[in-house]
């Protein structure tokens, strides 16, 4: 008898033990091997769009010192100038960014700071594309649109990562291209500086950038003549650049430079036109001048051991602060 | 009797079954969501599950979040973007389940560079919102945050992770809040903010596949048993009707019996008991069975059950007899000896009838002993009851034995007036006339010469 009972005890145990089913415990799939883009496709056009609309309500507002929660660096130095000179009548001061995306590049990070490169769809004005570098500085911070690059004509793009398969971000020293970021501002500057003199003048391509701050110069040196003097200086700015590789191993570097004209009037009066009368509120001084310059440039560096010229991709270049008498 | 039990059991195993089966279908069938929560641990207004977490029993969660007062805020991306936005926050995470409706904490307190996080938060986070309202506060990181900070009653104690550019999903709303996903590849977070301070309590509610693998088990077979058991018991019923009706026929056999009766000292009262009971068991069927009575009784008593049926039925009312009549006469006379007996009760009467004319006309000593055996005859139907028979009984069985019958039959036959019946027992036969033509049978003559002597051979032999 208690044998049977004891057959049967554990048979309905054995019964109840198959029917509990243990707790499942989480299962995360695997750390992928390679870096995954840090957003989706989908994310990125929402910060795209989200950093427009907010810029656009900062247009509206033209709040003079706060282009708006989404903008910072160089991008809100220079859209704070372009509200001053639409304060000042330049309505069409503004540089009409795009909201569309035609191309993304996405880090393949999970660091911080995090950069998002975005060539827009071309204006509506039939200019070229612009170039814009998003930052998202520490995980807290949203995406805020540090630069924008006016892309020259007829310039290529180096080729660039499939935004699903992201792009790696670049130091500012990074050592796998030819010329690390922040030494391709020093080369740059002193091009500008030294012109054709430079030792690193035939490593960059020409473009018309360099090309306009040499004339802008010499007209004024012109202009200015015997009745005073002129000094134009030139200096990586100390935004710092940012950089994304691109698919053949080199990088788009995109940095700033910032560039100072001083003029000193003697016994004479200075012409001045467009912008910076409109600053100035006069078009007409008669002791000094003085400009400084904000120039955002983007670079396709090439890879390490590449013999190929620097490529002056884009660039914007605008007053930042004028002051005269 | 264990039949009974059998199919009993078969009846009650089939309905438990088929109850079972159904209840593990409806009442016992499993819940179509599995939901699990977790109460933040006191000190966090943030909570965080591990990766892994959100599918871990479905690839479909509903997240639902709450929080005692203000908003409360979900938001989901990548397991490393949420750990990085939560940073060195103090922080609950759920690292999996405890029990089936329980999810497993883990309290994360905050990391020591918490006094270096508050700037960083403060100029970070609200920036987003409040540096629009705040012009003079965006460009300048160390004034701002003390603008956040009047707002934010613990300063950085709050976060609200909301809007960040971070999150693929959120959903936020007042006090409670509650957002969807769909797995997708890779390792994924949620974060479950309270923005007024307290504690959020987080469910996750995933949906079950639910099988019922004992409904069609447990109907087919609970029907299957219900079935075999309800047709098991309708067997043994019908069985036991049919035994009933077996066993009903040889009820009569005290009839058989009955014949000894005359001997015993059986009152006429004790005889009339048992006769209703008789008829009482039997009414419904009388015919039939009255029909093939006589075939079992041997011996005069049938025509004293007979005679004494019919009279008493005869009482009740008189289609009954003629009923009796059609059957009894519809009997061939050819029929074997039973048949015959049975049909002589009715038939002979009118023979009987006209014979005892005939035997009064032609002799009258006959005629003397006719209406002794009749006498005797009644008497000896009636032993007890009167006090003649005893000097006249031993004569009776040899001499007169053929007549009585005569009269029982006859007086079987007639409408049963009992006045009748005793004048005739009397010898007073005047109302013999009136009978006659109440049995029409066409009665074959030799039937009257048969039916006495069977009925004086049992007796004879007998006793």
């Amino acid at each position: 008898m208690t044998r049977v009972r004891a057959v049967a005890l554990s048979t309905a145990v054995l019964f109840l033990a198959g029917c509990s089913v243990p707790l499942p415990t989480p299962a995360p799939d695997a750390l992928p091997a390679a870096m995954q883009p840090a957003m989706s496709v989908e994310q990125a056009e929402d910060i795209v769009a989200e950093v427009s609309a907010s810029l656009a309500d900062a247009d509206a507002a033209l709040s003079v010192d706060v282009p708006g929660p989404r903008v910072t660096g160089p991008a809100a130095t220079i859209r704070s100038f372009q509200y001053l000179l639409v304060t000042a009548g330049l309505a069409d001061a503004l540089t009409v960014i795009p909201s569309g995306a035609q191309t993304l590049v996405l880090p393949t990070t999970d660091e911080w700071p995090r950069t998002v490169m975005v060539v827009t769809e071309p204006p509506e004005d039939l200019q070229a594309p612009l170039l814009l570098t998003l930052v998202q500085t520490e995980p807290r911070a949203p995406y805020q649109l540090w630069s924008w690059v006016r892309l020259f004509p007829g310039v290529q793009t180096p080729a660039l990562a499939q935004p699903e398969l992201g792009s790696a971000p670049v130091a500012p020293d990074a050592p796998e291209l030819a010329v690390s970021p922040t030494e391709v501002l020093a080369q740059y500057v002193d091009v500008l500086t030294n012109r054709d003199a430079s030792p690193y003048a035939a490593a960059f391509t020409a473009d018309p950038l360099r090309q306009g701050i040499a004339q802008t110069k010499d007209a004024f040196v012109a202009v200015v003549g015997a009745n005073g003097s002129l000094t134009e200086t030139y200096q990586p700015d100390a935004a710092g650049t940012y950089s994304m590789a691109t698919a053949d191993g080199g990088a788009i570097v995109v940095g700033t430079v910032r560039t100072v004209t001083t003029i000193t009037l003697v016994d004479s009066t200075l012409k001045i036109g467009d912008q910076t009368a409109a600053i100035l509120g006069t078009d007409t001084l008669k002791s000094s001048l003085a400009i400084t310059w904000l120039s955002v440039v983007a670079f396709a560096v090439p890879p390490v051991g590449s013999d190929a010229p620097i490529q002056v991709l884009g660039a914007e270049h605008s007053r930042i602060e004028v002051t005269g008498a | 009797m264990l039949h009974r039990a059998l199919a009993s059991l078969l009846c009650a195993l089939g309905a438990a079954a088929l109850g079972l089966g159904i209840a593990s279908a409806t009442v016992w069938r499993p819940s179509d969501t599995l939901v699990a929560q977790a109460q933040g641990a006191p000190g966090t207004s943030l909570l965080v599950t591990d990766p892994g977490v959100l599918d871990l029993a479905a690839d479909e969660v509903t997240v639902r979040a709450s929080a005692t007062s203000g908003t409360v805020v979900i938001a989901l991306g990548r397991s490393a973007d949420v750990d990085a936005w939560v940073g060195d926050d103090a922080h609950t995470r759920v690292t999996g389940l405890a029990g089936w409706h329980v999810l497993a904490t883990e309290k994360v307190a905050a990391s020591a560079p918490e006094a270096a996080n508050p700037p960083a938060d403060a100029a970070g986070d609200p920036s987003a919102a409040p540096a629009a309202e705040d012009p003079a506060a965006a460009p300048a990181a160390p004034d701002p945050s003390a603008a956040p900070a009047a707002e934010d009653p613990a300063a950085d104690a709050v976060p609200d992770p909301a809007g960040s550019d971070l999150w693929v999903d959120q959903a936020s709303g007042e006090r409670a809040a509650t957002l969807e996903w769909t797995r997708q590849d890779g390792r994924w977070s949620v974060l479950v903010a309270a923005t007024a301070g307290g504690v959020p309590s987080v469910a996750l509610e995933w949906p079950q596949v639910v099988t019922t693998p004992w409904l069609v088990p447990g109907v087919v077979v609970g029907s299957l048993l219900l079935l075999i058991g309800i047709a098991w018991w309708v067997l043994i019923l019908v069985a036991g009707r049919r035994r009933a009706r077996v066993a009903a026929a040889p009820v009569p056999e005290p009839a058989a019996l009955a014949p000894a009766e005359p001997a015993l000292p059986l009152t006429r009262r004790q005889m009339r008991e048992l006769e209703e009971q008789r008829s009482s068991r039997k009414r419904h069927e009388r015919e039939t069975v009255l029909a093939r009575f006589p075939t079992l009784v041997t011996g005069p008593k049938a025509s004293d059950d007979s005679q004494e049926g019919r009279e008493r039925r005869g009482r009740h009312g008189s289609d009954d007899v003629s009923a009796q009549q059609a059957v009894a006469v519809a009997r061939p006379p050819g029929e074997g000896t039973r048949g015959r007996h049975g049909a002589a009760a009715p038939t002979a009467s009118a023979a009987e009838q006209s014979r005892s004319c005939r035997s009064e006309q032609t002799r009258g000593a006959p005629a003397s002993g006719r209406t002794a055996g009749g006498l005797l005859g009644r008497l000896r139907r009636r032993p007890a009851g009167t006090p003649a028979p005893a000097p006249t009984a031993p004569v009776e069985p040899v001499a007169v034995a053929p007549a009585p019958p005569l009269f029982t039959t006859q007086r079987a036959r007639t409408p049963a007036a009992s006045a009748d019946a005793w004048r005739r027992a009397w010898g007073l036969t005047g109302a013999d006339s009136t009978q006659g033509p109440v049995t029409t049978a066409a009665t074959p003559t030799e039937e009257p010469p048969e039916a006495p002597p069977r009925r004086r051979r049992p007796d004879g032999s007998e006793r």
